[in-house]
């Protein structure tokens, strides 16, 4: 959704950071959420409402679903602000990495009296889950959309009020347990926190970020219209400031050059092999993404964009190949290795669930659909597909076997309707569609 | 379903036999276990047919409801059922033992049923009799609602994984062998015996065959056949209809022995396969840990017999906020352990569980036996490491705690993974041992592994903190729901019900 009346896009983001921040400093709500598209800036705006709170005189603490997100925060936190003192509170058998330990603003405890004299608090969701009877003003919860609604009801007595940020078209959390018996009850503790708070607040306001700063303007309007079909959201860049080229010439003219000169050009590229029913461990489908890899890696790529104005050559560490299951992880894994690229190993391979939040300059992605011969519930849900397609700057290169679009066909959703259950936007049927509409336009048959 | 199972599948297809998926029985079988037959009237959820229950092979009860849409009938119904089922329940309130300060019960009901739609069908009866009043207008029998609460209490007992008070038996049997049939066939009570025991005289293929056809083996409930309702039970409820208008008495008996008959033909062979397949089930060695789950269970008995002698309420329609999210956490637990107990004992469990690299089993390839390390107290505490090398396709990261079920460790044997390697196709896992080495400074004998000994490693479920919720009078403003009034005082006793 481009919007043609507000061409600068960072206007338009700081225009609703700026909002967010009123209704911080407003008393009259108990929760302000943020809703935030792949990319954009989710982070920035965790640090800064915190800096905005603290300037205040409030005391936040920040809750996050991981220690990784936890780090991350810590050290943006750090450097962007030298003068707070941050405390990281954590697990007694958690050990900082040195990077945390590094700034001089920064402090780690296992407990609220170790931190006593830290603006700041930072810790997961399962830590605050442990401490008992304080209680602060703020809580600011960064990816809040991946906390189950059982576990803010434990850590949602230690603050007045809170900040809930995160991305509602990932995918949401889950539970092993079998069971329907809360199914369409409001506070079921199963959904994610940010909706069940919701149901029972609805007076809360909801914001949005309108801007992607990661998406290329090759992928945004796809997965905005596809993902985030009602508050869409644009690119931060403009067409032309990202780019790829091949820093060496390619020998022969194989169908994997082919699909990779696609990606490059159009940032988008479906890779199609032959129509086959296929178990997900397919060695050919498998062994092609990390060809591809193994390909941009031998070939040499130089991408430029608004940070390296100039163009950087491409690393093994800017690659991920994305996939549905653990196994087809480490067949992707195992497939690299037998590349013999000496690069392929830095390459991230990982499933939807481990790749939320992580960005990458190519993703390649093996399509959850490929092959199968049913569309079950798990392969068709929307937030696999939409953290998959959405991890890129520059270009995203889809691995499928033919005949997805027949598979969807033969397989609309046939999931029970629960009452008093709302319908689920998007539908991964329809989001699947969309996705595959785009990718017909850059299909490459090998 | 991982490569051993699916493995174990293919197998019972090519050879037509029933093949053992666990060395062991993992669900208790009590000594004693009433087995319950529910059949449901179609066309209306929840009401109750007929049920066939007894406590042994030849003693065997039959309660029907001969007009299922008469209200006055189905509690008639429900206060014989519960009176049956209560008795049974009571004759375990017997035998107390006094640990501690606390006491508890040394045995514990187990109630069989054919599926999980036996379950269902159970729940229904509960939440139909559990609101229900002695006294007043629509008054039943004193025995109905606490039948209702007992029920309510086994039915979400058995939610929870590794309980065995209320089980279904096709549960159990296909925990225990694979057939070459889907997970939905194996629901059926019929073709899964027919599989793993088919009757004397006939091929598994023949026996399939007769288990597919509801005339020879009627449907093991809670519905009954399609074409049994249209064909037998319709008529024979409308005559008993009829009979009940005329008001005369002999074709009114006779209706109604008409009409047992009728019944007892579809459910007395759902009966005698479950009592041969609890037969089956008792030649099954039973698992080393699930007396120790059995113990569980006593006392989730014992505290709800005591609550049912101290005035019980009865259970909610729906959970509450933090009745769910505890429960939700309860469930969790329950599964996790009792999926590594099941890999603890069974070391065909096991085997599933290393073919999706869940789990590990190697040889030592390395020791550091006498490794010492201080701890942030400044004590000096053995920390051994040992590197074990697998050839199993392991998927556990680094810092994952483990238990192992070798025989040679003590079973408080604790250890961490410190890092994988790849070694060609195997790995090596480098493994700290944390615990179970006794308490001196040195590891006691035997308690560190030597290079050259094999054994196995699965993932520690661990000790989890109870989780802290709100106190439910003061929930927070993230989970508030407008109130609703509790729960016995509603008018469910005089709610419109279906026509008659």
């Amino acid at each position: 959704m481009t919007d043609l009346l507000t061409p600068d896009p960072a206007v338009a983001a700081d225009a609703a950071i700026a909002a967010i921040l009123a209704d911080l400093n407003g008393t009259r709500h108990r929760g302000v959420v943020v809703d935030s598209p792949p990319g954009a800036g989710k982070s920035t705006l965790v640090v800064r409402a915190a800096a905005e709170l603290t300037a205040g005189g409030e005391r936040p603490i920040i809750v996050a679903q991981t220690n990784n997100q936890v780090d991350d925060l810590v050290l943006a936190l750090a450097a962007r602000h030298p003068g707070l003192a941050i405390g990281r509170l954590s697990g007694s058998d958690y050990v900082p990495p040195a990077a945390v330990n590094a700034p001089a603003n920064t402090s780690v405890g296992t407990s609220l009296a170790d931190l006593t004299g830290c603006q700041v608090i930072v810790g997961t969701a399962a830590k605050w889950a442990s401490v008992r009877n304080d209680t602060f003003g703020w809580a600011i919860l960064d990816e809040s959309y991946q906390m189950r609604s059982d576990m803010l009801l434990q850590i949602v007595e230690r603050f007045d009020r809170g900040l809930f940020v995160g991305d509602p078209g990932q995918l949401d959390p889950f539970t092993v347990v079998g069971t329907e018996r809360w199914t369409g009850l409001p506070h079921d503790p199963t959904q994610n926190g940010v909706t069940v708070m919701l149901e029972h607040n609805p007076g809360i306001p909801v914001h949005r970020l309108p801007v992607s700063w990661r998406l290329p303007v090759s992928a945004a309007p796809t997965i905005s219209q596809a993902f985030y079909p009602f508050s869409g959201f644009a690119a931060g860049t403009r067409d032309g400031t990202r780019a790829m080229e091949f820093s060496t010439a390619g020998f022969g003219n194989t169908d994997l050059d082919e699909t990779l000169a696609m990606a490059f050009t159009t940032g988008w590229a479906l890779h199609e092999l032959p129509r086959r029913h296929v178990p997900r461990t397919d060695t050919q489908t498998i062994q092609t993404a990390a060809d591809l890899a193994a390909r941009l890696l031998a070939r040499g790529a130089v991408a430029t964009c608004e940070r390296h104005l100039g163009g950087r050559p491409l690393q093994a560490s800017d690659i991920a190949i994305g996939v549905a299951h653990r196994d087809q992880a480490d067949l992707v894994r195992a497939a690299l290795t037998r590349t013999g690229n000496p690069g392929a190993a830095r390459v991230a391979v990982d499933t939807a669930n481990r790749l939320q939040g992580r960005e990458f300059e190519v993703v390649i992605v093996v399509h959850p659909l490929s092959g199968r011969r049913d569309a079950t519930a798990f392969h068709l849900e929307a937030g696999r597909l939409c953290v998959l397609t959405s991890r890129h700057r520059q270009a995203c290169i889809v691995v499928a076997r033919e005949g997805i679009t027949d598979l969807l066909d033969s397989h609309p959703s046939t999931d029970p309707v629960h009452l008093s259950v709302p319908a689920k936007f998007p539908d991964g049927w329809e989001a699947n569609q969309v996705v595959l509409a785009k990718l017909a336009q850059h299909r490459v048959a090998a | 379903m991982s490569m051993v199972s699916a493995l174990a599948h293919l197998e019972a297809m090519e050879t037509w036999r029933a093949v053992p998926l666990t060395a062991f029985r993992h669900r208790r079988l009590s000594g004693r276990p009433l087995v319950v037959i529910p059949l449901t009237m179609a066309g209306e959820a929840g009401a109750p047919l007929a049920v066939m229950v007894g406590s042994a092979r030849r003693e065997r009860t039959l309660l029907v409801v001969e007009q299922p849409r008469n209200r006055d009938q189905r509690f008639a119904f429900a206060a014989s059922l519960g009176q049956i089922v209560m008795d049974y329940i009571n004759s375990f309130r017997q035998d107390r033992r006094t640990d501690g300060d606390r006491s508890r019960y040394t045995d514990a009901p187990q109630i069989l049923v054919p599926n999980p739609g036996g379950i269902k069908a159970l729940a229904d009866l509960g939440r139909m009799c559990r609101f229900r009043q002695v006294s007043g207008p629509y008054a039943v029998e004193e025995v109905v609602p606490e039948f209702g609460m007992w029920l309510t209490f086994l039915v979400d007992a058995a939610e929870e994984a590794g309980t065995s008070m209320l089980l279904p038996v096709t549960g159990m049997l296909a925990e225990h062998w694979a057939t070459g049939q889907s997970t939905l066939e194996d629901q059926n009570l019929a073709s899964l015996m027919a599989w793993i025991s088919p009757p004397p005289g006939l091929s598994v293929e023949q026996a399939l065959a007769d288990a597919e056809n509801p005339d020879v083996w009627p449907p093991a409930g809670p519905t009954t056949s399609p074409e049994f309702d249209n064909r037998d039970l319709a008529p024979a409820i409308r005559r008993f209809d009829t009979a009940n208008r005329l008001g005369d008495p002999q074709a009114l008996a006779d209706a109604e022995s008409d009409l047992r008959d009728l019944i007892a033909e579809q459910i007395q062979p759902t009966w005698r396969t479950m009592w041969n397949a609890v037969s089956l089930l008792r030649s099954v060695p039973e698992a080393p840990r699930a007396a120790r789950r059995f113990e569980r269970d006593c006392i989730a008995f014992t505290n709800y017999s005591d609550y049912q002698d101290s005035g019980a309420l009865p259970q909610r329609k729906r959970d509450a906020a933090v009745g769910a999210a505890r429960r939700l956490n309860r469930l969790e637990r329950a599964l996790a352990d009792y999926e590594a107990d099941m890999a603890f004992d069974d070391p065909f469990v096991l085997a599933d569980r290393r073919s999706v690299g869940e789990a590990f089993a190697g040889t030592v390839v390395d020791a550091e036996p006498g490794r010492v390390v201080t701890t942030d107290r400044n004590r000096r505490v053995p920390r051994p490491r040992i590197v074990v090398r697998t050839e199993d396709p392991l998927r556990l990261a680094g810092d994952t705690k483990l238990i192992s079920p070798s025989p040679t460790l003590p079973a408080s044997h604790r250890a961490v993974i410190v890092s994988t390697a790849p070694d060609g196709a195997a790995t090596l896992v480098t493994v700290e041992i944390t615990g179970g080495m006794g308490r001196a400074r040195v590891p006691a004998q035997g308690t560190v592994p030597e290079v050259g000994q094999r054994l196995a490693y699965l993932p520690d479920p661990g000790w989890r903190p109870n989780p802290q919720f709100p106190e439910a009078d003061s929930m927070p403003w993230t989970h508030t729901a407008p109130p609703d009034g509790p729960d016995p005082e509603s008018d469910d006793a005089a709610e419109e019900w279906g026509h008659d």
